[in-house]
């Protein structure tokens, strides 16, 4: 990396960005206290929701791949926020047709952003922001989705794999499943979605 | 996701309901959204996207790049 032509906070941000190890596999991150933390951490969420059973796999299915993913959410000042692990599946190896369908879902507009924040400013309207904990968790799921064990974490026999009974991150179906179920959730509220951007609800 | 108006009522009301419909955390003030930072004072809303700018220089290896006025060559002769 090179940081010729910046100004010296922004070089110090930089080398900090830089300066920290992420590892690339489950077993390089099992080796520190703090990464096999975020591991377990991760597990438990996953287990306390249900996400899959474990089951025998008898005849021929098709079974998706899954793996961690590991980053350090850093605070606008580039300090560490907190260690994170998240396990996901391989949706690159699922077929369409087959163990997902639609898979479209909106993202809020920027445009929109501004205008709700301008209007906030001029009328001096209080602002909140909420955070969904998991959000891809949430929804059932209706194909038929079987995944990998996760490696390097439960002690496998062979046969043996996970049934999904809940979206895992990484799936296909994943945003729009998530965002079906959100909607839902806002127009139960008796808020109606906008035509120009469905990301936006107003009551 | 961010909720304004000017009903604090109703805003207390549609954080009850999602926080059953979904594992959700009230993150208090806006501050940070889509890459944005947000300041909030008196006299207005100050938006900011230095970290997002930072974080996609750092992950395209480009930190080292000069601000540009104008994203094209100038003085190019066209033909």
């Amino acid at each position: 990396m090179t940081t010729r032509g910046l100004s010296d906070p922004h070089i110090d941000f930089a080398h900090k960005l830089s300066s920290y190890h992420i590892p690339c596999g489950v077993h390089e991150a099992l080796a520190y206290k703090k990464w096999s933390l975020a591991i377990q951490e991760e597990m438990e969420v996953l287990n306390r929701n249900k996400i899959w059973n474990l089951i025998l796999l008898l005849n021929e299915k098709k079974i998706v791949g899954c793996k961690w993913v590991f980053s350090i959410k850093h605070k606008v000042d580039s300090s560490i926020k907190r260690y994170k692990a998240r396990l996901v599946a391989n949706g690159y190896t699922q077929t369409y047709g087959i163990d997902y369908q639609e898979t479209f879902s909106p993202v809020a507009k920027l445009n929109t952003v501004r205008v709700l924040l301008s209007l906030a400013a001029n009328l001096d309207w209080p602002l909140h922001q909420f955070d969904v904990k998991n959000a891809f968790l949430h929804k059932d799921i209706k194909e038929e989705i079987y995944m990998d064990i996760p490696s390097g974490y439960i002690s496998s026999s062979p046969g043996i794999v996970c049934r999904l009974q809940r979206a895992l991150y990484g799936l296909k179906q994943l945003p729009r499943a998530w965002f079906g179920r959100f909607s839902m959730a806002m127009r139960k509220c008796g808020f109606q979605q906008s035509n120009s951007d469905h990301t936006f609800f107003l009551k | 996701m961010i909720i304004t108006g000017d009903d604090t009522e109703e805003i207390c009301k549609l954080q009850k309901q999602l926080v059953i419909d979904f594992e959700m955390k009230n993150l208090g003030g806006l501050k940070y959204f889509f890459g944005i930072e947000v300041a909030r004072s008196r006299r207005g809303i100050f938006l900011s996207r230095r970290k997002d700018v930072l974080d996609l220089l750092t992950e395209v290896g480009m930190l080292d790049c000069k601000p540009a006025d104008t994203p094209i060559v100038q003085n190019q002769k066209l033909g």
